[in-house]
């Protein structure tokens, strides 16, 4: 219910209020599409006096009856409209919650981008990290190795002869006196031995077979000189193969990587197998 | 290493006509040789260590001369000494090296080559001495 509704009244009832009604002159013409305002009707003291008078009480209680109505219902309005009005504070207040609301949202969700880029900064900064550490590891064994490797060489580069030329040429005299001495050896036993104990001279040409050498084809002639000369030289190649067969030894094992490395270099001496 | 070079020589002897098979060579060594062959090895074994870890300024190797290489007066010793003089114009050959010789190396400066220096020339005998012109 609006505040502007208004009560109109039936046109075969109006004659009846005439005398006092303000608005007389409009009665039946353009009255009859005014809107009444209730607070025009006139009060009990003002009603017709007569035969008509049950009629007039009907209608003055009717009358009453919305008078009471249209108080109930300004009162009504007015409290509907203070409520709107709250209402409308209300909902005033609440659009300014939702827009600080969705200030606050879209501040957060701007700070969330931030902290993305922040994130995939931090996870590449945590990838170059773990890179870096397995390089660090790398470089640490490689250095580890290199130490190693370092301390077996220094081995050789850093310590002082311990046995001067002379001394290592009186080695090698001993060498070629003892392989003297084994070949004469086993010669003059040889020599001795009862001929069906070993072959008997044998008549070689000594052109019969290219493939041994002189030495061989003088001992098979039982020439006891060759076989020494033979049996001297077999033994000076196994002295030299013994010699250098630790360079073979170590080219596949222990300090092969060292040998290699030093040999590859030129700047230390290694002895050669040629 | 005496056993392998037991049996070398056993097979050097019976592969020279030197007996009937090569277990009775095997034998005959075992039997006549065996400390002087167990004494050739220990020095060569000490010499081995000398190069190896007791001289480290250099590297020193043995010298050894293959049969039929030819002599040069330069790299080797004959046998027989300048008794034995070439003849000319020959280029004589070795039957075989009777003496082990001596070799180092050593490194330069920094750029510098290595050179290698003998210190002890190998001794061998030359096909003529041991064969003889007429034969």
């Amino acid at each position: 219910m609006s505040e502007n509704s208004t009560f109109s009244s039936h046109p075969d009832t109006t004659p009846t209020y005439s005398p006092s009604l303000p608005h007389e002159s409009r009665v039946g013409s353009s009255a009859m599409s005014q809107d009444w305002d209730v607070s025009m009707i006139p009060g009990p003291s003002g009603e017709p006096e007569g035969g008509e008078r049950g009629g007039d009480t009907a209608i003055t209680e009717e009358v009453r009856r919305l008078r009471r109505d249209y108080g109930k219902y300004r009162g009504e309005i007015r409290r509907l409209k203070g409520e709107e009005e709250k209402l409308r504070r209300g909902q005033d207040k609440l659009k300014g919650k939702c827009r600080r609301k969705d200030d606050r949202i879209a501040k957060l969700e701007h700070d969330i981008a931030g902290m993305s880029g922040v994130w995939q900064e931090m996870e590449a900064q945590t990838r170059k990290a773990r890179a870096m550490e397995e390089e660090l590891k790398q470089t640490k064994e490689l250095l580890e190795a290199r130490t190693a490797e370092l301390s077996a060489a220094q081995t050789f580069l850093s310590t002082a002869d311990r046995l001067s030329e002379m001394e290592v040429l009186g080695i090698v005299r001993d060498l070629n006196e003892n392989i003297f001495q084994l070949a004469v050896g086993l010669t003059d036993a040889w020599e001795k031995l009862e001929p069906s104990q070993a072959t008997g001279p044998i008549e070689v040409d000594l052109t019969s077979q290219p493939h041994d050498s002189v030495l061989v084809q003088l001992a098979r002639k039982r020439d006891l000189t060759g076989l020494t000369y033979l049996l001297q030289s077999f033994l000076c190649y196994q002295a030299v193969d013994m010699t250098s067969s630790w360079v073979r030894n170590q080219e596949s094992g222990g300090l092969g990587s060292v040998y290699r490395l030093l040999s590859a270099s030129g700047e230390h001496c290694i002895i050669n197998t040629e | 290493m005496v056993e392998e070079i037991t049996t070398k020589l056993s097979e050097l002897l019976a592969k020279a006509g030197s007996f009937p098979s090569s277990e009775e060579s095997l034998e005959f060594v075992q039997t006549v040789a065996l400390g002087k062959i167990e004494s050739t090895i220990r020095t060569t074994q000490r010499l081995e260590s000398a190069f190896m870890v007791d001289v480290t300024s250099s590297d020193m190797s043995l010298l050894y001369e293959n049969p039929d290489t030819i002599f040069d007066d330069a790299k080797m010793t004959n046998e027989f000494g300048s008794d034995s003089a070439s003849r000319p114009g020959m280029r004589e050959r070795i039957a075989g090296t009777t003496e082990v010789g001596v070799k180092k190396r050593i490194c330069g400066g920094p750029g510098e080559t290595r050179r290698a220096e003998i210190l002890l020339k190998p001794k061998v005998v030359l096909e003529k001495d041991v064969v003889g012109d007429g034969e």
